[in-house]
């Protein structure tokens, strides 16, 4: 198991780059000096002039690039040009928002979805399943900034519950700023965990070994929940994985829209002011962010799966 | 005479309804096990044996599966008792081992541990005790390095261990009743042979009756006390092993034996007999077998023969079956 981790590490490592350098191309092909931005429209050419050489940014690309890419590898994420502070204390600094977000996000919807998709399997082809299944498929159609707007709409302007920019202060806990980007990405993230495991739980009922369990005199519970439900963990786990790690996107849209300044409201930011210090290191740590979660869902698979710890042992 | 009959199945017929055909599995079943038997059925593949032996158990119950008839244990009818009830009698009166013992067990749970569910469920032990009855179970069904094993799960066994475990399962709350479906089928011919004398002796041991499914002549010879040949999902012939073999009345059941010149050599498997087994969702009118019939009369294409007694404990499916 040591050995396949530090393998994965390993092949992590080219991946990164890969997105440090499409992202520096990237956001260098987006029309807009970041001077001329950070300096507005009545800026002299001196001015101007004189900011991009302070920045380096009057240097060839490639050496710019060069500089980028060492100060990257030996962990420097450069400064903002907005803030003038390191890039990487306004990550820090941001980073726990967003982890809540994503923990209590996919946290909720995974218990929601598993919950659901085993109540859908039970009732297969009755009412229950059709509303859970039917509703499931509008989840999984709406787009989360749709959803985020609805329930911007709702809770905050129409029924005030909610403060329209989700920082904390007087008046306004931290379950307020909370509860409404939470829910758009339970509503976002449980439809899937959903159908897996409904789909996996029918699948698997199906299986010798249900039978054999009913052959022992196990009632139907103890066989959805001590068998069936077990067998399922690794389908669940595999969407579960996903969703968090699709979930750093999702918190961009999520964080923009109820401005709540996590690490995707940082980048959306620094997109907008050609901060590209701030954009480069933000998605590089997002990039890393979604490696380790792949790295850690293929641990748990271990866990759940002993055909699976085997094989990376022998391997 | 009647009393030691401890299951006795009346007339059961087994339907299933799918994609708007209905599939006849078994028509009519009737059969006894007496204690402490081993009764042997034979048949083809798809002639019943295995949706008659799982509905013992009420397995094929399902949305799509039509069950009539009766099965009688111990005189009380299984089909009209309480779920809880019937989840008293499974796993620990009457138990059963499958055909498929490579995906009988459950691929994320340790095999100890998927025994000691049955003893935990149906005897109030401890921890301890259930663990000492799992080793002493799986040494009985003689699996190698029995100790270290419990620890294993399926995936690490080979089909013939993993058809003992599924025995020491079968065996851990001393059933009155062993259902055996066809245990060896999936298994290579060396490990047929262990398993079934393992069972043999187990049966003895335990003191259980037992039916035993099988497309094999020579497995019934070895083993089997009676022995009951399905054909289409009815009864052709119901006989004590050594009447059938001798004196097979049914021409189905001789056509079985036109395969095996002697009892005494190589056991073959049930050789192909010209014609198609019926299909269960358009079963021929009249007697099942008249299509693959040498003898095939009028009558036979219009009415079903009944089970009738021809000579003491020997009885057969068709018109012209004299002793
Ligand atoms: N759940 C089900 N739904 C529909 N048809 C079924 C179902 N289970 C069994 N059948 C059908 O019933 C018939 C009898 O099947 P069964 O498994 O009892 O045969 P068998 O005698 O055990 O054959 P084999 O020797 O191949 O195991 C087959 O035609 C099978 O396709
Ligand atoms: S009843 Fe007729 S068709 Fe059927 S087995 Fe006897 S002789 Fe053959
Ligand atoms: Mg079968």
């Amino acid at each position: 198991m040591g050995r396949y981790i530090a393998r994965r590490l390993l092949i992590a490592i080219p991946t990164v780059i890969g997105v440090f350098l499409a992202v520096y191309f990237i956001i260098r092909l987006i029309p807009g000096d970041p001077a001329a931005i950070m300096l507005g429209a009545k800026a002299t050419d001196e001015q101007i002039e004189m900011f991009r050489r302070q920045q380096g940014l009057d240097e060839p690309l490639s050496v710019q690039l060069g500089i980028a890419l060492r100060n990257f590898m030996t962990g420097d994420l450069g400064v903002s040009i907005v803030s003038k502070r390191p890039v990487m204390a306004l990550i820090l600094e941001r980073l726990p928002r967003t982890v809540e977000l994503a923990l209590w996000g996919i946290g909720l919807a995974s218990v929601t979805g598993v919950i659901l998709g085993v109540t859908a399997a039970v009732f297969r082809g009755r009412w229950p399943d059709y509303l859970i299944t039917g509703a499931s498929t509008l989840g999984m159609s709406l787009p989360s900034f749709y959803i985020a707007l609805m329930l911007l709409t709702l809770f905050a302007v129409q029924l005030r519950w909610i403060p329209v920019i989700a920082v904390e202060g007087p008046g306004v806990s931290r379950f307020k700023t909370l509860f409404a980007p939470v829910l758009t990405m339970v509503i976002g993230n449980s439809a899937l965990t959903l159908r897996t495991t409904r789909s996996s739980i029918l699948e698997i009922m199906r299986e010798n070994f249900i039978k054999t369990a009913r052959a022992k005199g196990l009632d139907e519970w103890a066989v959805l929940f001590r068998h069936a439900l077990k067998d399922a963990a690794i389908p669940i786990i595999t969407v579960i994985g996903y969703n968090l790690a699709g979930c750093f996107g999702g918190a961009i849209i999520i964080e923009t829209v109820f401005s709540r300044p996590g690490i995707g409201l940082l980048l959306i930011d620094a997109v907008n002011a050609r901060d590209y210090a701030v954009v480069q290191g933000t998605s590089a740590f997002i990039s890393i962010a979604l490696i380790a979660v792949n790295l850690l869902t293929d641990a748990v698979y271990g866990l759940v799966d002993p055909r699976i710890r085997v094989e990376a042992a022998g391997g | 005479m009647e009393n030691n009959k401890i299951l006795e199945i009346n007339n059961l017929s087994v339907e299933f309804l799918s994609d708007g055909s209905v599939v006849r599995a078994v028509n009519g079943v009737s059969f006894s096990l007496k204690k402490g038997e081993t009764l042997g059925i034979v048949g083809e593949s798809g002639s019943g044996k295995s949706v008659t032996l799982n509905t013992i158990l009420r397995l094929t119950e399902s949305p799509s599966a039509v069950m009539r008839g009766e099965i009688l244990y111990n005189g009380r009818d299984i089909f009209r008792m309480r779920k809880s009830e019937l989840f008293k009698i499974r796993g620990k009166e009457i138990t059963m081992i499958f055909q498929e013992p490579m995906t009988s067990l459950n691929p994320v749970l340790k095999i100890g541990g998927q025994i000691a569910e049955t003893i935990y469920l149906h005897e109030h032990v401890g921890k301890e005790e259930a663990n000492n009855r799992v080793l002493e179970l799986l040494k009985q069904v003689e699996l190698p390095n029995a100790g270290k094993r419990m620890d294993d799960y399926p995936h690490q066994l080979s089909g013939g261990m993993r058809q003992r475990v599924m025995i020491a399962m079968a065996l851990a709350c001393k059933p009155q009743i062993l259902l055996a479906d066809e245990p060896t089928t999936a298994l290579d011919v060396t490990i047929q042979a262990q398993i079934l004398a393992l069972l043999r002796k187990l049966k003895r041991e335990y003191d259980m009756s037992m039916i035993l499914v099988t497309h094999d002549m020579g497995v019934i010879a070895e083993i089997a006390e009676r022995v009951i040949v399905f054909y289409g999902g009815c009864v052709a012939e119901d006989a004590p092993t050594l009447e059938l073999f001798n004196n097979p009345l049914h021409p189905y059941t001789r056509k079985l034996f036109g395969c095996i010149p002697r009892i005494d050599t190589q056991p073959n498997r049930l050789s192909v007999i010209e014609g198609n087994v019926p299909d269960p969702a358009r079963l021929p009118e009249g007697c099942l077998f008249h299509p693959r019939c040498d003898r095939a009369a009028g009558r036979c294409r219009k009415e079903v023969p009944p089970l009738s007694e021809i000579s003491p404990g020997h009885f057969a499916a068709c018109h012209f079956s004299v002793h």
